[in-house]
């Protein structure tokens, strides 16, 4: 690495250290060339992290994979790039295997599959050593470089030996701990944290002047979020690499980037330092993102959301292709399309119509004139739904062997909670901590290994069949994944209409009626209803999701992270909907997310869960002014803010949650805890009340109150 | 891999055998009288009597299904009604044969099948891609008996260049061994592009190369292997079609191996010897899946460790 690390901001203009101007890339299709960006510019200086903002299908990673050259024979991409007076868009397979990896290097979204699933850890972080080792010493340590010099012909002739080491000390520096052994491992074997450390390592190897990051932190819980984004602001600083880093998430932007660009629909919409575009975002689709993004430190009472979705490139219109959801669009925005206007500073917009000022979701409120709704009645009712000491456990074999041992897993611990008619009852955790299995035990697909489940006053396992078929009407699933969901080779109003046929409610002719009723009343229009679930959006699917749930008209609707598939804006739409369905039709939830924000936003009471036990359930805005338990203090202090001027203290987690298979003793979390002593080591603590309806398990909470 | 792996598989594979055998063994006996078939049909019904109680037949068929398992189990299957010789002799004298034109198929196919899928998914969507498929295709739709009787009429009956029957040059090989080994490669060759396809298509692909690895190490080092785990299906049951195939291509060369005697053990209501020949092709497929199974074990980690945590 010859640069040092610049300031990011910068006052006299250094040269750009990659320069991207005119991009297009079109795809060969049936149907001819489609084209997916429509002339991409911007710049990247040394030193610095952009942030490269859209939701999905705006062409964030097309475009940073047409600068790798990584799109396929499928792409014809056109513009230039120049990265050190050359245009890498020129050089041929050579030249771009030279590039790869040794000056720009990539890691992506879902690290499970972004490595090779035969290959060991420490196979695939020695080929990156290979192939990126170009000139004479590869090691950054002193006496390594003492060991190499005299010999210069190292070029790709780095013994196993050396790049083995080489890998070691790379694992360390993305803080893997037990190197040695993690590089003996596959990816399967690691946890998604880990395995994104991996590629970072590997992205590392060759040491690269720019990083681009695609979406690394998504599919990660926010803990580890949290550790990774932390690791890439470090390298940056250490290394002084460039690092363009791509996301959906406005809060990660302010979190970690210097300049932010926003795309839409293959274009660059706007651009500048990331301050400026928080403080006075001018395009209204910054702003409709901006509004959109929930905020754990505010309370809100329904969320803005841009309307629509975004189209698709054989959709796109003359004109400009943000206008059919645009609230600021003038008459010309549907014939002229807005050329991108760059102005000092390295801002920029593409817009007819700018406008100005801080944008808050209260503000967005206001405007949409929608009078906050009053709160919950009839408090005193009996609970409609309780778990009683619910105990999940599975055995799983561990080891080789004719007789290998088998293992305890816990996966629920002794977690007790009750839900009201009408109330709603959110479980957050790291994924892995055992919330999903207790969606399953409320609705009998497990049955508990102790404990009892109560629906309406009635014990819901052991129920003979016909019985609990009629009682399963009233309490209805909703999943993650809208697409997985639903069948893929079923119209969606046929999909919505077969509960009815199912549990035979009603009459035959009705069935499509009552659906298509459902459907309306949920934003979705009369010629969607024949369509198959793969030519809706994904809001949209979610939409038909929660309508299959709701035909039956059921009491509980208990809801497995339903928003984390989806985009930032569309998560707004369905959140908004699923809190008026629940003010309408008085139902009551259990809602599970990984999401503070989204639970804060839903829940009247709260559980955090971790390694199958609840550590603190409360009210949630008494969880979320002031949590007791350092494990939701540190769920809290990991979620990013989207304002790049706040500054607070954070508590970051280290490493991974432990194998359930093999709890800590004591509290399971002291491992983990910043601020455990000998006792928690020792003792489990119990879930014990602080207060009022404030239930807390640390022995060191107890101790001070 | 565990062991206890291992014993459960192999357990399984002996009661697959056990139903296939038993399976068999009455299918023949209620589908034709052995002794009339020898016999003819105008011999006096006391010779066939006697025929009957010397070979067992005379008995209930479960009573003979209970003696023949435990003759089996004391390494008796019986003889051959035909000559008389021991059916496992019998059978045991043909293999030799059969085996040698097999393995040479095998190879065959897997150098042209494997190799010709691999270079039609990296040429994907290019005319060589097409050339290569549509050769695959035409391979496939031509039925075995029908390529063999016309590679006869042109090699042997036409052009005489080449014997039609027999085994006892290398000449006898080229025919047959085309005749099978164009399906089966065709098909291995249509999977294999699609395995690589799929494993193309796939993040880590992408991956690799971000990472500067060059393209050619990115297929060797990673397509392949990853398509190799769903090629090794294929081949598993490549080895089910090479012996059906092989019984067919044996009867129209006039190949003296086990699958001409098949048919012809069948034809004459030979039961000892037919038992003894699906005995021993239930035993090849079945070690053949067992192999698979093992080699996925050897190829993908994912499957070894899910395989040690199994109930």
């Amino acid at each position: 690495m010859n640069a040092k690390p610049s300031k990011p901001i910068l006052k006299s203009k250094p040269e750009p250290l990659i320069q991207i101007s005119g991009l297009t890339v079109d795809f060969d299709t049936p149907t001819g060339w489609l084209r997916c960006l429509h002339g991409v510019d911007f710049e990247v200086y040394p030193g610095e992290i952009l942030g490269l903002v859209g939701e999905s299908g705006s062409g964030k990673s097309i475009t940073c994979m047409s600068i790798m050259k990584i799109l396929g024979p499928r792409a014809r991409i056109r513009g230039s790039v120049k990265y050190k007076k050359q245009d890498i868009l020129t050089l041929d397979e050579n030249g771009l295997t030279q590039i790869r990896g040794s000056d720009i290097a990539m890691i992506f979204q879902d690290p499970a599959v972004s490595l090779n699933p035969v290959h060991t850890i420490g196979r695939q972080m020695v080929e990156s050593i290979i192939y990126n080792t170009s000139i004479p010493t590869l090691n950054h340590t002193k006496e390594s470089s003492e060991q190499n010099s005299g010999k210069v012909e190292k070029y790709r002739r780095v013994t196993g030996q050396t790049a083995h080491s080489e890998a070691e000390l790379l694992m360390n520096r993305v803080g893997i701990p037990e190197a040695k052994q993690r590089l003996k491992e596959y990816p399967h074997q690691l946890s998604g944290g880990m395995n994104q450390r991996a590629m970072i390592a590997m992205a590392l190897a060759g040491r690269p002047h720019l990083l681009i990051a695609d979406e690394p932190t998504t599919a990660l819980d926010v803990t580890i979020q949290a550790q990774i984004l932390e690791l890439i602001r470090d390298l940056r600083k250490e290394t002084g690499m460039s690092i363009i880093l791509i996301t959906h998430d406005l809060s990660v932007v302010a979190e970690t980037s210097d300049r932010v660009a926003v795309m839409y629909c293959g274009r660059i919409v706007e651009k500048g330092p990331v301050a400026r575009i928080f403080a006075n975002p001018r395009h209204p689709y910054t702003r409709g993102l901006l509004a959109s993004v929930l905020r754990i430190d505010r309370q809100i009472e329904k969320l803005y959301s841009i309307e629509g979705s975004v189209p698709a490139p054989y959709e796109m219109l003359k004109g400009c292709a943000f206008e059919p959801r645009c609230q600021a669009a003038l008459n010309k925005c549907k014939f002229d399309q807005p050329v991108f206007k760059t102005e000092p500073e390295g801002c920029g917009i593409a817009c007819f119509n700018p406008q100005s000022g801080r944008v808050t979701a209260f503000e967005v409120l206001n405007k949409q004139e929608d009078a906050p709704y009053t709160a919950r009645q009839k408090q005193n009712e009996q609970p409609l739904l309780e778990a009683a000491d619910l105990l999940k456990y599975f055995r799983i074999r561990r080891g080789s062997g004719l007789f290998g041992k088998k293992k305890k897993l816990k996966a629920v611990d002794s977690v007790s909670f009750s839900v009201k008619r009408g109330g709603t009852f959110g479980i957050v955790g790291e994924s892995g901590c055992g919330k999903s299995t207790i969606a399953r035990l409320l609705l009998n697909i497990e049955t508990p290994t102790s404990g009892a489940v109560t629906f309406n006053g009635r014990k819901i396992s052991g129920l003979p069949p016909a019985e609990w078929r009629r009682l399963r009407l009233h309490m209805q699933y909703v999943f993650q994944d809208p697409l997985n969901a639903l069948d893929q080779r079923m119209k969606i109003i046929d999909q919505v209409a077969e509960p009815l046929l199912i549990h035979n409610t009603i009459r035959a002719a009705m069935r499509h009626d009552k659906a298509a009723e459902l459907l309306r009343s949920m934003d979705l229009k009369d010629h969607t209803f024949d369509r198959y679930p793969h030519e809706l959006s994904g809001g949209q699917q979610q939409r038909v999701v929660l309508a299959r749930a709701l035909i039956l008209e059921p009491e509980l609707l208990v809801c497995d992270e339903p928003t984390s598939a989806l985009d930032v804006s569309i998560q707004a739409q369905v959140i908004n909907l699923l809190t008026e369905l629940r003010k309408r039709l008085n139902l009551t939830m259990v809602f599970i997310s990984h999401d503070l924000s989204i639970v804060r936003h839903i829940c009247e009471q709260v559980a955090v869960m971790y390694l199958g036990k609840f550590v603190e359930l409360a009210k949630s805005d008494m969880l979320f002014n002031s949590a007791v338990h350092p494990y939701t203090q540190a769920l809290l202090s990991a979620i990013p803010i989207p304002d790049p001027g706040l500054s607070r203290k954070r508590i970051f987690l280290k490493g991974d949650p432990p194998s359930p298979i093999d709890l800590p003793s004591g509290c399971s979390f002291h491992t983990r805890c910043h601020i455990a002593r000998q006792v928690c080591a020792e003792l489990v603590p119990e879930l014990k009340s602080l207060k009022e309806g404030h239930l807390v398990a640390c022995h060191l909470a107890h101790d001070e109150a | 891999m565990s062991f206890r792996f291992i014993v459960r598989k192999i357990f399984r594979a002996l009661l697959t055998i056990w139903i296939i055998v038993t399976f068999i063994f009455i299918v023949l006996r209620i589908s034709g009288d052995s002794a009339l078939l020898i016999y003819g049909p105008d011999v006096s019904a006391k010779a066939l009597a006697t025929l009957r109680k010397v070979w067992g037949l005379d008995k209930p068929i479960w009573q003979q299904y209970l003696i023949y398992v435990s003759s089996v189990f004391h390494g008796n299957f019986g003889n051959s009604y035909l000559d008389g010789r021991s059916a496992i002799r019998v059978v045991a004298e043909r293999i030799p044969k059969t085996l040698s034109l097999m393995w040479v198929t095998a190879v065959i196919t897997l150098l042209i099948g494997i190799p010709a899928g691999i270079f039609s998914a990296l040429h994907h969507n290019t005319r060589r891609d097409r050339i290569t498929m549509t050769l695959a295709v035409m391979g496939l739709s031509i039925p075995n008996f029908f390529l063999g009787v016309l590679l006869i009429l042109l090699f042997s009956v036409s052009l005489r260049l080449l014997p039609s029957a027999g085994s006892e040059t290398w000449k006898h090989y080229i025919m047959p061994v085309i005749t099978m080994s164009t399906a089966e490669a065709a098909v291995l060759a249509r999977f294999t592009r699609s395995a690589m396809l799929e494993v193309l298509n796939q993040p880590y692909i992408r991956t690799a190369i971000s990472r500067g690895v060059p393209w050619k190490i990115v297929v060797r080092e990673h397509a392949l292997p990853n398509a190799a785990i769903s090629i090794v299906t294929m081949v598993g049951f490549f080895i089910g079609s090479l012996i059906v195939g092989g019984v067919i291509t044996e009867n129209v060369f006039a190949w003296p191996g086990v699958g001409r005697l098949l048919v012809s053990s069948v034809a004459n209501r030979d039961l000892a010897v037919v038992q003894v020949i699906v005995l021993l092709i239930s035993l090849s497929m079945v070690t053949a899946n067992l192999i698979v199974d093992l080699a996925y074990g050897w190829l993908d980690p994912r499957v070894r460790d899910l395989r040690s945590e199994e109930p």
